[in-house]
């Protein structure tokens, strides 16, 4: 199993390493038992992604995964970044990951929908849980 | 309105299309999966299919961007513990009504408001029909899927800004657009199963909740005939599990929580010709009203609908008798055409 | 990245030299097979003859009991196999094996194979450090066992085995004991005469020997059966023409380690405490295995918050060669991306995170220590970035 060099240069220089101080959002994916786990922490203002950081614990191809996500999304509109399907992300990293690999490309953009999540479950606070009822509401 | 469009999708073939027919007519589309309750593949375990890993890939494919929304605790209260309640208070649950009423939409709307987009799309089999500058909801061009029974709740003002591309569509033609464009589609419940509880033992999942309590089997006139295993297991218009033995069969015309009491009958005794119904969402004038569905899935009524003494509650005389109305079913009105909802409401308990 | 320096000598050693001079002056005369009659063949047959010489001395056996195969896989294959198999010729009863739970995998799937056709098998557990207690061992033997087999040094922690006292327990309670000694051989004294096996594994290119070449030593007296059939080579036991440069030059190894194998062992220990050393001094960093009883180029190293290939690839990108800690989770793990720890770490009761999180540094003869200083500061600064990115990891240093 071989890796691409862009792969290797993720992981020896990876970008956006860290977690916010007071992140807009935070989520995690992966398992404690099973290995690998991601955590994404964004900053947004006015609807665009504007800090992204990331932390991973697993193989090459996760932390490289996540580094180019990272970089990939940092500074889009919020539209834009949650549009980033795991094939941009191949496309990021030189091409498909060898084989085995591609939860890797799950992991980390399973890990930076959950922040998104948590950003609408922040911005809505009990609205959505007493039930919306409109703009003004 | 512009052009831009929030749609709720499950991972099911019908919100994947929706989303797609959108999208080709030109909408700038989000999609967005709601978690609802804990009881959905994969919520627990990392490894096994995951509902929404599956609804944000197929909008992936689709080049549309994809939002998850948390609503447990807004799903817990209004859908589920509604549903437990019903039964305990010894009315009907309809868990899809009270979803459609309190949490699809509105969250739908949310999101929508957030980004700054016109309107919300959900996979329903039903139309939005504008009559005199109003919208109201209309049914679908296949009569068989038509969602409309349960989608009375929707707040007018949210049903404004509401597209439902299914609703021109037959349930075939759907299969054959996803399998044409290579959607992969998840296995969701058909829209008759709760979604909630996929094994469909509802006494198992209301028992669950609710300690359920023996009580008095009586009949209309108040004899006791025997013993009910507790009110959470019956149902207006039920016929089995009632246990006493008569020349013919028994059916349950009544339950009544706070006597804990389990009233049963004759066939003749589910007939009635009145519905009283609270807790309205009128679309129409009422008085458009010509006929009533009372169950999913059946025949409309011809009815004229009058406001009841108690303010709020209506009273629908149908033109023939009908069974087994239950409390806490819908009750939705229809235009004389049969194809607009007039308004729907909540069957109310008899006297 | 300009020259690698090569620290994973338990997956494989360099060339020496002088044993790549012997395979290719063997490689240029003409080439004859061993079992012909004439001038030529004989000439093979004597360089074979020769080497088998060399090897037996190497492990105090007699040439007799030196069999050639194709690697240390084949002859753990041959030996528990072929133990089995000769067992339940003798007596159908005995269908009962003794493996412990640290084995390489050639010997736990020959085994594992053995008990899908009907054969039970008793896995004797380790303690902590991976060593298996002979009274354990006394406990599992019955009189329907066909072999125990228990390595003599373990290839993932490098912990070495009380395989003196573990033979004799086997001997005494009349069970065949197979030994499979690759990582040992040409780096600890490796003595049949001493140690009571009735089969032993190795292979060259765990000692700086050629590839693809091995042997078994198959005690005199001891029931063997062929696992492959043909033209009777290696008495019977394993058919095959032989490979005469690639015999040649194992016995060239042999001869080597024989005069050399102290001092060898001498430099790895040294290289190796200095590694580890270096290494334990980096917080949450420690040493799997057996603090003493262990091979003599053997670092297998627990980072804490760090997952193992990252590591690896970590190093390889500073121009580091090591190892993952973790055998099964390496090239061959199933193809869903699904990998499980390694059965060794498992049975010495370490959970699934500690095993992900091990790597395995191994020195050789021909390793500096300022290679080593390299290694470790290259080693210390990979962890260090890879603990700033794992969420796992609250810094503490």
């Amino acid at each position: 199993m071989s890796y691409r060099p862009q792969v290797i240069d993720h992981l020896v220089r990876p970008r956006n390493v860290g977690e916010l101080a007071e992140p807009d959002g935070s989520g995690e994916s992966g398992d404690a038992a099973c290995g690998d786990i991601a955590r994404f922490s964004v900053g947004v203002r006015e609807n665009v992604l504007a800090e992204v950081r990331y932390k991973v614990y697993g193989c090459a191809a996760c932390i490289a995964a996540g580094s180019a996500l990272a970089e990939l999304v940092e500074g889009e509109g919020l539209l834009e970044a949650a549009r980033r399907s795991r094939a941009d992300l191949e496309d990021a990293l030189g091409g498909p990951l060898p084989e085995g690999k591609e939860h890797a490309l799950t992991l980390v953009v399973d890990a930076l929908h959950k922040a998104f999540e948590d950003y609408w479950d922040r911005l809505a606070g009990e609205v959505l849980v007493e039930g919306y009822r409109g703009a003004d509401g | 309105m512009g052009k831009s469009v929030v749609v709720a999708t499950s991972g099911g073939v019908d919100s994947a299309v929706t989303a797609l027919l959108l999208k080709e007519a030109g909408y700038d589309a989000v999609c967005v999966t709601f978690r609802l309750h804990d009881g959905e593949p994969g919520s627990r375990s990392c490894c096994s299919p995951d509902t929404v890993l599956f609804a944000r890939d197929t909008a992936h494919k689709m080049g549309l961007p994809h939002f998850t929304l948390d609503l447990k605790r807004l799903f817990d209260r209004r859908v589920m513990q509604d549903f437990v309640g019903s039964y305990a208070a010894g009315s009907t649950p309809n868990p899809c009504v009270s979803c459609n009423a309190h949490v699809k939409f509105h969250a739908a709307s949310f999101l929508a408001d957030r980004l700054g987009f016109d309107h919300v799309a959900t996979g329903h089999y039903a139309r939005v029909a504008e009559v005199d500058g109003r919208a109201t909801l209309a049914r679908a061009a296949d009569a068989a899927k038509d969602q409309t029974y349960v989608l009375w709740p929707v707040p007018q003002e949210l049903l404004a800004r509401t597209v439902f591309p299914l609703g021109e569509y037959h349930k075939e033609e759907i299969r054959g657009i996803a399998a044409d464009r290579g959607l992969a589609v998840a296995k969701t419940p058909e829209s008759q199963d709760i979604c909630f509880i996929p094994d469909g033992d509802y006494r198992g999942f209301v028992r669950r909740e609710v300690e359920p309590e023996p009580g008095e089997l009586v009949d209309g006139e108040g004899r006791v005939l025997g013993e009910h295993s507790g009110v959470v297991d019956y149902t207006v218009g039920q016929r089995r599990g009632i246990g006493v033995s008569a020349p013919a069969p028994l059916y349950v015309t009544e339950v009544r929580p706070q006597a804990n009491q389990v009233v049963v009958g004759r066939k003749k005794d589910l007939l009635t010709d009145e519905v009283r119904v609270g807790g309205l969402n009128w679309f129409l004038d009422p008085g458009a009203s010509e006929s009533v569905q009372v169950r999913y899935n059946s025949e409309p009524v011809p009815c004229e609908v009058v406001p009841a003494e108690e303010s709020g509650e209506w009273v629908a005389r149908l033109a023939e008798p009908v069974s087994g109305v239950a409390p806490g079913q819908s009750a939705v009105f229809y235009t004389g055409d049969g194809q607009k909802v007039v308004g729907g409401g909540v069957v109310a308990r008899r006297g | 990245m300009e020259s690698r320096v090569y620290l994973d000598h338990a997956a494989t050693t360099p060339l020496d030299g002088r044993v790549r001079d012997a395979l290719v002056s063997h490689l240029g005369e003409p080439r004859a097979n061993p079992s012909s009659l004439h001038g030529l063949g004989t000439a093979a047959r004597e360089v074979v003859e020769e080497a088998r010489e060399a090897v037996a001395r190497l492990t105090g056996a007699s040439p007799r009991e030196i069999l050639f195969t194709g690697g240390g896989t084949e002859s753990d294959a041959l030996a528990v196999l072929g133990l089995a198999r000769a067992a339940v010729a003798a007596d159908p009863a005995r269908r009962h094996l003794v493996v412990s739970a640290v084995e390489h995998s050639a010997v736990r799937k020959a085994a594992e194979h053995l008990e899908s056709t009907g054969y039970r098998v008793t896995w004797l557990g380790v303690d902590g450090h991976g060593l298996v207690d002979p009274r354990e061992l006394s406990q599992a033997l019955r009189p329907e066992t066909a072999l125990a087999a228990v390595m003599w040094a373990n290839n993932e922690v490098g912990t070495v085995q009380p395989v003196e006292e573990l033979a004799r327990v086997c001997r005494e309670q009349e069970v065949p004991f197979h030994c499979d000694a690759v990582q040992a051989v040409g780096h600890l004294p490796v003595d049949v005469t001493e140690v009571p096996v009735s089969t032993l594994a190795f292979t060259g290119h765990k000692f700086y020997g050629p590839s693809g070449v091995g042997a078994l030593y198959v005690r005199d007296g001891v029931e063997l059966a062929p696992v492959s059939f043909g033209g009777g080579q290696e008495r019977g036991l394993r058919s095959g023409t032989e490979d005469v440069a690639g015999i040649a030059a194992l016995g060239a190894a042999a001869r080597l380690a024989a005069g050399e194998r102290e001092e060898w062992a001498r430099r790895e220990r040294e290289l190796r405490d200095r590694l580890v050393r270096g290494a334990t001094a980096i917080p949450g960093v420690e040493l799997n295995g057996h603090p003493a009883e262990r091979l003599p180029n053997n670092a297998h190293l627990a980072v804490e918050g760090v997952e193992a290939e990252s590591l690896v690839l970590f190093c390889d990108a500073s121009g580091y060669a090591i190892g993952k800690g973790s055998a099964c989770a390496s090239a061959g793990e199933p193809a869903g991306g699904e990998h499980k720890a390694s059965p060794v770490l498992a049975a010495m009761g370490q959970d699934e995170r500690r095993a992900f999180s091990a790597v395995r540094v191994t020195v050789g003869k021909d390793n500096t220590p300022e290679e080593i200083d390299g290694f470790l500061e290259a080693f210390s600064g990979a962890v260090a970035q890879l603990r700033e990115l794992s969420p796992l990891y609250a810094g503490r240093g």
